[in-house]
């Protein structure tokens, strides 16, 4: 029991001397530190940017007109919602067969993003939809998809917390976001394979985008920025959880040495 | 083999077979993941009139006609091949027009399809109004945007 | 005035189009906020807990060597 809690540690001692040099905890903040700044001026430059473009300097769709303007917080969101869950697996899957802290890490502080962007792709779908499609919501394969996505998040989030023995959450939470990568396929797929509402890819795929250049520029300006948003965030997450985890191991290791398990000060 | 080889090895075949897994289930359920059929299957298929589904297609140009009395839209349904007459009654899409994807809800009863509701759909192109005149004025236009009626 | 409201209208889908801009922006700036508090709570408690008198000579040598 208490040398699983406070694995973090040995694992630090270990990591330095063994494994991948961003395995340590230490190394690997500096490193994030040392990106944070650049990641938060290339958000703010490029929402800047994309926002310019996305409701000012763009055209009206021939079909959608102005609800084409939806595409440009709509699309960055759906990707990202993908791209952390991406994230998310690899890294619970490292977590799990290099039993790296750091990934774990990484993991944590990647899931409330990836939850937010799934959010964010599903309401901004949905007020695309109505005056598009007719509908808010319908039960067709990506849309469902993408609401299973959001759910595998919560789950990810949620069971990390349950357990009082946090290893074990960590552990169960890792399997579930490493079973749940599945999902990523078939989102991506979902609109070849069969038949949906929601029309096929438009920038990702075989033929090169079927989007104007001037539409294509403010989706990619909004791209930029979600993805540096993401990483700025990371950072101050990852920094975040690696405290927490300090913590814990140094109160576990105070009430052990006191050996008063009711002393919480 | 080293413990954390095993543990990889273990991750990399539990997915291959949770993928092979997913992918026959997707496969057997395939019939309901669809969201709608194309009029080819329905007129082929042996559909119940009091099953309710969903047909979707283009709609044919110059086949939308508006009865004034009873507010009944009249339009057919064409996947370039077959198409259905498709009654409805009530409020369109903005995106509804002729030569525009369409998915309509409803039971199939005697050759008719009775839409109870009739939802928009758009394909993946985005470009400006003025682009899309130039194209179909230089003749470069895709095929989509102007079904030419097939019975 | 007129010009201003005209764009706001956006054809008449404003509503859902800046319904959609609005909720982006409370969501990720919403994120922005928790996660800076989040980690000036950790860094504030992580240095609470060094500083601390129970913290012991030993346990402050080997935290020290970490960072």
């Amino acid at each position: 029991m208490l040398s699983q809690a406070i694995k973090p540690h040995a694992m630090q001692v270990k990591g330095s001397a063994k494994m991948h040099r961003f395995a340590n905890p230490t190394r690997f903040l500096r490193l994030v530190s040392a990106i944070k700044p650049w990641a938060t001026g290339v958000c703010l430059l490029t929402f800047a940017a994309g926002l310019y473009f996305a409701l000012f300097a763009s055209p009206p769709d021939y079909q959608q007109r102005e609800t084409v303007r939806i595409m440009y917080v709509h699309v960055p969101a759906a990707w990202m919602a993908m791209f952390c869950y991406a994230a998310l697996a690899a890294a619970s899957a490292s977590a799990l067969i290099w039993r790296h802290l750091v990934a774990d890490m990484v993991a944590r502080a990647t899931a409330p993003i990836g939850a937010a962007f799934t959010l964010l792709a599903l309401a901004t779908g949905s007020l695309w939809g109505k005056p598009m499609w007719g509908t808010w919501w319908v039960w067709d394969a990506r849309l469902t998809s993408v609401l299973i996505l959001f759910f595998l998040y919560l789950g990810y989030i949620v069971l990390n917390g349950a357990f009082d023995d946090a290893s074990r959450g960590a552990r169960a939470a890792s399997i579930l976001a490493v079973v749940g990568a599945i999902n990523i396929p078939i989102i991506k797929f979902s609109v070849d394979w069969w038949n949906t509402l929601h029309q096929p890819a438009s920038v990702v795929k075989l033929d090169g985008p079927a989007i104007h250049m001037s539409m294509l520029t403010p989706l990619l300006l909004m791209a930029i920025a979600y993805t540096s948003f993401y990483i700025w965030i990371l950072a101050i997450r990852v920094r975040a959880e690696i405290n927490t985890s300090k913590i814990r191991a140094l109160q576990i290791r105070r009430v052990t040495a006191s050996d008063v398990p009711w002393n919480d000060s | 083999m080293k413990r954390k080889n095993k543990r990889l090895s273990f991750v990399f075949l539990t997915l291959l077979a949770l993928a092979a897994a997913a992918g026959l289930i997707l496969a057997a359920f395939e019939d309901n993941i669809v969201f709608f059929h194309s009029p080819t299957e329905i007129v082929k298929k042996n559909i119940r009139p009091e099953q309710r589904l969903r047909v979707g297609g283009l709609v044919e140009e110059g086949t939308v006609k508006q009865s004034g009395q009873n507010a009944i839209t009249s339009f057919r349904v064409t996947d370039l091949t077959t198409s259905l007459t498709v009654n409805f009654k009530g409020i369109l899409p903005d995106l509804f027009r002729e030569g525009q994807g369409v998915v309509a809800e409803g039971h199939y009863r005697n050759g008719v399809f009775e839409a109870k509701e009739v939802l928009a759909k758009h394909d993946e192109t985005y470009m400006p109004k003025e682009v899309a005149d130039a194209l179909k004025k230089s003749g470069k236009w895709k095929v989509e945007a102007s079904t030419k009626p097939s019975d | 005035m007129e010009r201003l409201l005209n764009f706001l209208d956006l054809d008449g889908y404003g509503q859902f189009i800046w319904a959609a801009y609005g909720l982006t922006a409370f969501v990720l700036i919403g994120l922005a906020v928790q996660s800076l508090r989040f980690q000036a709570r950790t860094d504030a408690e992580l240095e609470a807990l060094h500083a601390s008198p129970e913290t012991t000579k030993v346990e402050r040598a080997s935290n020290e060597a970490k960072e």
